[in-house]
C-alpha cells in the first residue's frame, strides 16, 4: 500500500510540472533578433505619429466634440499621407483612397467621407454620436477581396455624457490606445510611399466609441455590405503596442495563418511572441467571441468579425510569460491601461523600447501583406473556419447534461436490475425482543424471537449498550445520573425472587408443610404425567452431570447452585445466555416450571418413602 | 486479488491523496477562474497564480465529495445493516475517486489537440470517467465481500446514484457559472 501510495504521489506531481511548466512552449521568439534600422516602418516615423497623435489629445472620451477632434486629426493626416476624402454614396465615384462600396453611415449625420459618423442610443434613450475613421488603399481591387486593419483611437479620459453611470478614468491612452493608432498610421504612410501591387483591397478603419461595448467596430461591421463581408478575407487589429512583448495571435485552434505570420516574423527578425498553452483558458461553455473558450489574446475589437467567421489576427502588447495568470503587460512594471499612469511620459520612461515594438508590429503587417503567399493563406483560413454558433448555445450544453445522466441512469437500472435478478434481496424478518426469566423458555434453532435472560450475570453490553446489568457488570452509566457506586445500600434485606433457594431449616420445614399437589392445580393432568416422565429423565441427567461436575471440579461448591441433596434435588442449574445444548444443561425445554414442580413433588415423594 | 482495505492508510493521508487529485483535476479551470476575477478585482501575482490555482481547485470538489459521501455512507449503514462492511466500502471507494481524477487530469490536456471541443469534451468526460472508474470500483468491492450479495443492487443504486447526481448537477453549475459570458 506504501508503495502504491508513493508511485501515485510521484505520479502527480510530474504530471502537475508537466501541465504547469513542460507542456507549453515558450512564447519567445527562437531567431536571433534583427536590427531595427531595417525594419520597413521606421522606430523614429512610429515615435513622431504617437507624439503627433497625442499631442493636446489626452482626452479623446467616446461620443465628445474631444473624439470628433482627433477623429479629424487622423483623417487629415491620412489626406496628408495622399488617402482622398470625400463623399463616397456607392463604388461609381471614388477613386483610390475613397470608399467605393461602403455605404454611407447614419442618415441622420451627415457623411464626411473618411470620417464615418454613426449614432446609438442609451439606456435611456439619448442619441449618443461618434466617429469611425476609414481609409481604404487600392480600392479598385478586381479580386473584390479586402483586409481589414483597425485600431481604436477613443480612450476613457472623462464621463462620455452627463447622464452616463461610468466615470472616466483620467487615462491618457497613450499605450491603449495612441500606440496602435501611430502603428496604423505608420503602415497607411507605408502603403501610400511604398504603393506595394497587391490584389486585394486594404481598408484601414480607426474605431471610435470601442469603451463603450465596442460600438465602433460593431458599426463598421454592420454597414460593410453582403459582397464586402464575405470578401474579406482577414481583420488585424493594433493595441496597447509598446510593452513588454508583441504577440501575434489567431486562435487557439489550429489555423494557417499564424505559422505564416510567425515565418514573416522570423524572416524580417521581428521580435513577436506566440501565445501558448500556458495562457489561462477562462470560459468552460460560453465564449465572449462566440467560441466556447477564452483568451487573453482574444480581447478585442476584432471579436465581432471572429463572431461573424471571419479570420482574425490579434497584434497586442503585453507579457503573459510570468505566473500571473492575469493580463499582464510587463513583468516588472505595473499595469499602466486604463489607468491614470498611461500617459506618454509615462509611456517612454517605463518602456524605452516602445517604438521598437511598435515599429515591430507595423513592419509584420506590411511585409505579410506583401507576400506572395498571404492571399491564399487568408483564403484558406476563411474557407476553413469552423461554425462555432452552435457552441455557444447554453441549451445544447443542458441537452448534453441531460444526456449523459439519461444514459447513466438507464445503465445503472439494468444493472440492478439483473443484480436484483441474480441476488434477489431478502425482505427483513421482524425480531420480536423476550426476556426470559428462570426457567422460562429459551430460544431454540428455529425461532426468530430474541431471548434475554435478565437474571444473567455476564454483560450485556452488545445487546444493550450501556444499561447495567441487574448485577451491576456493566460501568456504564447511559444517563449519568447515577451515584457512584460505593453508595450505593447493599440489598441486604431484600430478596428476589432470582435468587437460587438456599437451603435453610426454615424452607425445609416450610416445603415439607406445603401441600403437595399445589403445584399440580397449575399443570394440566396430562401435561403433569409427560412433565413427570421428562423430569424423571432429567434428574437422572442432573444427578449423573452434577457427579460428573464434582469429579471433575473441586471447587464446585463455590458455585451459586446448592448442592443437590437427598431430599431435595436441585433445579437444572443456573441458566445460561442462549443456553448451550450440552448434556447437562438438556432442561426440557417447554413448560420447565411444570417440570420444576414436578421434581418437586416426585422429591417429596421420594423423601416421604425414605422416612 | 489484492484487499485495498486490508492495509487501510490514516484517514488524514487518504483525505490528503483524495484532494490532491481533486487539485489536479480542477486546476485547468480555476487558472481561469483566477485568471478573470484576479482581472476583475485586481489581484495580483500574489494570488492569481498556479500555485492558488492548484491548492484552491480541489478544495470545492473534495467539500462535495466528502459531504456527500459522509450522507451517502450513512445512509448504507442504516439500509444494509452493521454486518455489511461499509467502512471498507467507502475506504476504498476514495481510490476509485483520485484513479478518476488522475485520468480526468490526463484528459484536461485534450484542449491543446481539440480546443473548439474541450469544453464539451470535458462536460461529457468528467461525470464520464468517474462513472466508470465507481462502478469498476463496485465491481472490486462485490469481489472482496465488503457487502452481503443480497445487498448488491441496493449499494449500487445508492453509490452510483449519488455520484451521478452530483456530478449532474457540477456540469449545469458549470455551465451556468461560464465567467466569461
Amino acid at each position: 500500500m506504501k508503495k502504491f501510495t508513493r508511485v501515485l504521489c510521484i505520479l502527480m506531481c510530474v504530471a502537475a510540472t508537466l501541465a504547469l511548466f513542460g507542456c507549453a512552449d515558450s512564447g519567445a521568439p527562437n531567431y536571433k533578433k534583427s536590427d531595427p534600422s531595417t525594419f520597413a516602418v521606421s522606430v523614429e516615423s512610429v515615435v513622431q505619429k504617437l507624439d503627433g497623435f497625442m499631442q493636446g489629445r489626452s482626452d479623446r472620451t467616446s461620443y465628445t466634440e474631444a473624439e470628433k477632434s482627433a477623429a479629424e486629426y487622423l483623417r487629415d493626416t491620412l489626406v496628408g499621407y495622399g488617402y482622398a476624402d470625400g463623399p463616397a454614396t456607392d463604388g461609381s465615384d471614388g477613386g483610390e483612397g475613397s470608399l467605393p462600396s461602403l455605404p454611407t453611415e447614419d442618415d441622420s449625420a451627415s457623411s464626411l467621407g473618411m470620417i464615418r459618423e454613426f449614432s446609438v442610443n442609451d439606456e435611456g434613450g439619448l442619441k449618443l454620436i461618434s466617429r469611425n475613421v476609414v481609409a481604404v488603399y487600392n480600392a479598385d481591387s478586381a479580386s473584390g477581396k479586402n483586409v481589414v486593419i483597425g485600431a481604436y483611437y477613443d480612450n476613457f479620459y472623462s464621463t462620455p455624457y452627463a447622464e452616463s453611470k461610468r466615470k472616466g478614468t483620467k487615462s491618457a491612452g497613450a499605450l491603449s490606445n495612441g500606440s496602435g493608432v501611430a502603428a496604423l498610421l505608420a503602415i497607411a504612410e507605408y502603403l501610400q510611399t511604398e504603393k506595394p501591387a497587391l490584389d486585394y483591397s486594404v481598408t484601414l478603419a480607426f474605431f471610435g466609441a470601442s469603451s463603450v461595448n465596442n460600438a465602433g467596430v460593431k458599426s463598421f461591421y454592420d454597414k460593410m455590405t453582403a459582397s464586402e463581408k464575405r470578401g474579406t478575407v482577414l481583420m488585424i487589429e493594433l493595441q496597447r503596442l509598446g510593452v513588454d512583448h508583441v504577440y501575434a495571435f489567431s486562435d487557439a485552434r489550429e489555423t494557417k495563418r499564424e505559422p505564416f505570420f510567425d515565418g514573416i516574423a522570423a524572416e524580417n527578425g521581428l521580435d513577436i511572441y506566440k501565445v501558448t498553452q500556458k495562457s489561462p483558458v477562462i470560459t468552460d461553455v460560453s465564449g465572449l467571441n462566440g467560441i466556447p473558450y477564452f483568451q487573453w489574446a482574444m480581447y478585442g475589437n476584432f471579436g465581432v468579425f471572429f463572431n461573424h467567421n471571419i479570420p482574425t489576427l490579434n497584434i497586442v502588447g503585453a507579457n503573459w510569460e510570468t505566473l500571473d495568470l492575469t493580463d499582464r503587460e510587463s513583468s516588472d512594471n505595473d499595469d499602466m491601461e486604463f489607468t491614470e499612469r498611461d500617459t506618454l511620459s509615462n509611456l517612454k520612461k517605463y518602456y524605452p523600447d516602445y517604438g521598437e515594438k511598435i515599429a515591430s508590429a507595423a513592419t509584420l503587417v506590411v511585409k505579410s501583406l506583401e507576400d506572395p503567399a498571404f492571399l491564399e493563406t487568408m483564403e484558406y483560413d476563411l474557407e476553413n473556419f469552423p461554425d462555432t454558433d452552435y457552441l455557444n448555445k447554453n441549451w445544447i450544453w443542458y441537452l448534453v447534461v441531460l444526456g449523459i445522466a439519461l444514459i447513466a441512469g438507464g445503465i445503472m437500472m439494468l444493472l440492478t436490475s439483473r443484480l436484483a435478478k441474480k441476488y434477489p434481496p431478502v425482505p427483513p424478518q421482524p425480531r420480536k425482543m423476550k426476556m426470559a426469566v428462570f426457567g422460562m423458555d429459551y430460544e431454540d434453532k428455529n425461532s426468530a424471537d430474541i431471548f434475554v435472560d435478565i437474571r444473567q450475570p455476564e454483560p450485556m453490553d452488545d445487546i444493550f449498550p450501556g444499561v447495567p446489568n441487574n448485577d451491576g457488570s456493566a460501568n456504564v452509566d447511559p444517563f449519568g445520573c447515577a451515584p457512584p457506586r460505593e453508595t450505593l445500600a447493599p440489598h441486604t434485606d431484600v430478596g428476589t425472587p432470582f435468587e437460587p433457594s438456599v437451603p435453610t431449616e426454615q424452607n425445609e420445614v416450610k416445603e415439607r408443610e406445603e401441600p403437595v399437589n399445589t403445584s399440580v392445580d397449575a399443570v394440566p393432568a396430562e401435561e403433569e404425567t409427560q412433565a413427570g416422565e421428562k423430569a424423571e429423565e432429567e434428574k437422572s441427567e442432573i444427578d449423573n452431570g452434577s457427579a460428573e461436575d464434582s469429579a471433575t471440579d473441586g471447587n464446585s461448591q463455590d458455585n451459586v447452585v446448592p448442592e443437590p441433596t437427598e431430599k431435595k434435588p436441585t433445579a437444572p442449574t443456573a441458566p445460561k445466555r442462549r443456553a448451550p445444548k450440552t448434556s447437562a444443561s438438556a432442561a426440557p425445554k417447554k413448560r420447565a416450571p411444570a417440570a420444576k414442580k414436578s421434581i418437586k413433588t416426585e422429591s417429596a415423594d421420594s423423601a416421604e418413602e425414605d422416612k | 486479488m489484492i484487499n485495498i482495505a486490508k492495509k487501510k492508510l490514516p484517514l488524514p493521508v487518504i483525505v490528503l491523496l483524495v484532494y490532491l487529485s481533486f487539485c489536479a483535476m480542477s486546476l485547468y479551470t480555476m487558472r481561469g477562474t483566477l485568471a478573470w476575477y484576479g482581472e476583475q478585482y485586481g489581484f495580483g501575482a500574489w494570488f492569481a497564480n498556479d500555485v492558488w490555482a492548484f491548492f484552491l481547485g480541489g478544495l470545492i470538489p473534495l467539500g462535495i465529495y466528502e459531504l456527500i459521501s459522509f450522507f451517502v455512507f450513512k445512509m448504507m449503514t442504516v439500509r444494509l445493516g452493521r454486518q455489511n462492511d461499509v467502512a471498507s466500502l467507502r475506504y476504498g471507494l476514495n481510490f476509485a475517486v483520485i484513479a478518476a481524477n488522475i485520468v480526468l487530469f490526463a484528459l484536461k490536456f485534450v484542449y491543446i489537440a481539440a480546443p473548439l471541443y474541450a469544453s464539451l469534451l470535458n462536460i461529457i468526460l468528467d461525470p464520464a470517467v468517474t462513472f466508470i472508474f465507481v462502478g469498476l470500483y463496485l465491481w472490486y468491492a462485490f469481489k472482496q465481500n465488503y457487502i452481503d450479495k443480497t445487498l448488491y443492487r441496493a449499494a449500487v443504486t445508492q453509490v452510483m446514484g449519488a455520484f451521478i447526481a452530483v456530478y449532474g448537477l457540477l456540469a449545469l453549475i458549470r455551465i451556468m457559472m461560464s465567467v466569461a459570458v
